[in-house]
């Protein structure tokens, strides 16, 4: 364990904006992109994230860091004391307050996480907007995500009419 | 996900976020409303690749539907013969696949103020429209007679208040397990089924629709009569010689392609099925090349279906548990071939399920070309041509809710492909559960 904790291989992600993170290499590979290319072998020492801002980057590393499977020192010393269960219910916990965002960054972070693949991060970040589309009216809904009704009264009432019953 | 999705200035998700998020609604009642939100998430929606991708339109289907969920109604059809004073409230009750919908009840569907569907059962689906038996009190006066049969047609999802009584059918009998008249078996078939529809729109708001009934009359002798809803009548009762000396088996909802109504009978060594044709009256019976397995064909009898090619097929399910799809070949068109010989079957295997837990229920999905099969307390569907089984995905609800398999009562059959008997103290009678029904519409908002 120590030798391989020693051994232990650093990723360099680098944003456009030019900040670069250090991070570990199970941690980075909680994206299946950059999995796939560190298995690839198309990863050098740095891999740059294009689309993704160094503000959100660091939010996204955060959150692999949190969820990276429970082998770094950290995590295995937590693993030992605490239960599986509890360990779950803190990291719920965490998501919570990591979700607790703008809209702006939300959408980034849908953004990151689908570029990036990481399903977790995907599921979490785009919680919040499938709540919305279930819970609330379509006037809400358009409201809450911008978009304009462009049907004309006839045209929506014919989709209502027909679909009845997802609009009860 | 090679391409990067984007959110542009003004913080709206792009098409590809937006996707992602479709893609994780919970329930089609989501995207339906999505897509009522504005044009371009309709557009976004109706896309065949994203339909295929989320699992409503495989590529083996002819069009696009939603499995919506199933009818059902525990309560056994009382004996007609006591008068019914008091009507108990317990409309068909309605197990959701789509996640978000297990709430659903009956009245949430069909206008029931005044408590029509108050003791009814749903009988048979088709496109949309619902075949419900409705029992009303009987006068006591009537004490010794059998109360007419009522039946009703609705529009569930699609038109709340729509519900289409039919006139009594020109004959008395029961939906029960009774001597004498009885209810042999019953099918729902639009327009669409026989004819060229000439105007789609009109076929949707206002479908037309024809109900066939067979019953056993005097003599144990079999009749099919028809109504129309064009006409609002029922045709006179035609008889059934072919199976006079056969017994029914199989799904009391009779298998519809081509125009003509498939219900399997046996005569304890071989199947048979009777066709009725409902737009020529025709009627004629073909023998189907499965055999009758020893101590199997009072639990098993063959499964019927509808193949994208618009053949009757069977699907037999093993003891081993693995289920075959017998499917007839040649260009035979109505199926009028008469007495068919083993010949021009082919028999392939579908998919092996083990024989670990019980199949428990049955359905078809004809628009989507696929059987939907519960065992264990999992939903999953099984097409038909690709033989690609998929998980109905309840996301929880099955837990929420109580896990299908509770639902159906398992001392009875409670299977929609049952043998049509009931064995209990050595004695055996018709099976008097009603067959919960699949409700399937069509995804109505046009695909490109």
């Amino acid at each position: 364990m120590a030798t391989r904790e020693a051994g232990k291989k650093m990723i360099m992600l680098k944003s456009p904006d030019g900040m670069e993170f250090e991070v570990e290499e199970a941690v980075a590979m909680e994206s299946q992109t950059i999995r796939k290319m560190i298995e690839d072998d198309c990863a050098d020492t740095a891999i740059l994230i294009p689309n993704i801002n160094s503000k959100i980057l660091s939010r996204v590393i955060e959150y692999c860091n949190k969820h990276v499977p429970t082998t770094g020192a950290t995590g295995a010393a937590a693993s030992d004391t605490v239960a599986p269960a509890a360990l779950a219910e803190d990291l719920k916990i965490w998501d919570a307050e990591f979700i607790k965002v703008n809209r702006a960054t939300r959408f980034n972070l849908i953004q990151a996480a689908s570029y990036l693949n990481i399903k977790g991060l995907l599921d979490l970040t785009s919680q919040t907007t499938i709540d919305t589309i279930s819970d609330n009216s379509l006037e809400e809904i358009r409201s809450f995500l911008s978009t304009k009704n462009d049907y004309l009264p006839e045209e929506e009432q014919t989709i209502r009419r027909e679909n009845q019953w997802a609009f009860q | 996900m090679a391409k990067a999705a984007r959110v542009d200035a003004a913080g709206e998700l792009l098409d590809d976020l937006l996707l992602l998020i479709f893609e994780r609604l919970p329930g089609v009642q989501d995207l339906l409303r999505c897509a009522a939100t504005c044009k371009q998430w309709l557009c976004l929606i109706k896309d065949s690749v994203f339909l295929r991708r989320i699992g409503l339109w495989p590529e083996t289907a002819p069009h696009p539907s939603v499995l919506v969920g199933i009818f059902y109604q525990n309560v056994v059809v009382p004996s007609a013969i006591q008068p019914l004073r008091r009507i108990p409230e317990c409309p068909p009750q309605f197990l959701s696949l789509q996640a978000g919908g297990a709430h659903l009840t009956f009245d949430s569907f069909v206008a029931n103020d005044d408590g029509l569907f108050n003791f009814a059962w749903p009988l048979a689906s088709r496109r949309g429209l619902l075949l419900v038996h409705i029992m009303l009190p009987t006068p006591v006066d009537h004490q010794g007679h059998r109360p007419k049969l009522l039946l009703a047609v609705c529009r569930p999802l699609i038109d709340k208040r729509r519900r289409h009584l039919l006139p009594p059918p020109p004959f008395l009998v029961s939906h029960g397990f009774m001597n004498g008249h009885r209810l042999t078996g019953y099918a729902l078939l639009t327009d669409e089924d026989h004819r060229a529809i000439d105007d789609l729109d009109q076929q949707r708001r206002q479908p037309s629709f024809q109900v066939v009934l067979t019953y056993t009359g005097a003599n144990r002798v079999m009749y099919a009569c028809t109504y129309s809803s064009a006409t609002d009548s029922w045709s006179t009762p035609i008889r059934c010689h072919q199976v006079s000396h056969l017994v029914r088996c199989g799904p009391y909802a009779g298998v519809v392609t081509c125009g003509t109504v498939h219900w399997l009978f046996t005569d304890q060594r071989s199947f048979y099925t009777l066709n009725v044709s409902v737009a020529t009256a025709h009627v004629s019976s073909t023998k189907i090349p499965i055999n009758v397995r020893a101590g199997e064909q009072r639990r098993r009898v063959p499964f019927p279906c509808v193949t994208r090619e618009r053949k009757l097929s069977f699907v037999s399910i093993r003891d081993d548990g693995v289920l075959e799809l017998w499917a007839k070949q040649g260009h035979d068109g109505n199926d009028h071939g008469g007495e068919a010989g083993a010949g021009g079957w082919l028999r392939s295997d579908l998919i092996n399920l083990g024989s670990g837990d019980k199949i428990n229920l049955v359905f078809f999905a004809e628009k989507r070309g696929a059987m939907l099969v519960e065992q264990g307390g999992a939903f999953f569907t099984i097409d038909l041509k690709s033989k690609e089984k998929a998980l109905v995905d309840l996301k929880g609800e099955e837990k929420k809710h109580g896990r299908g398999i509770c639902r159906f009562p398992m001392h009875r059959c409670s299977s929609s492909w049952c043998s049509g008997f009931h064995c209990s103290w050595g004695k055996i009678s018709p099976c008097a559960y009603n067959k919960p029904v699949l409700y399937e519409v069509d995804w109505i908002i046009e695909a490109r």
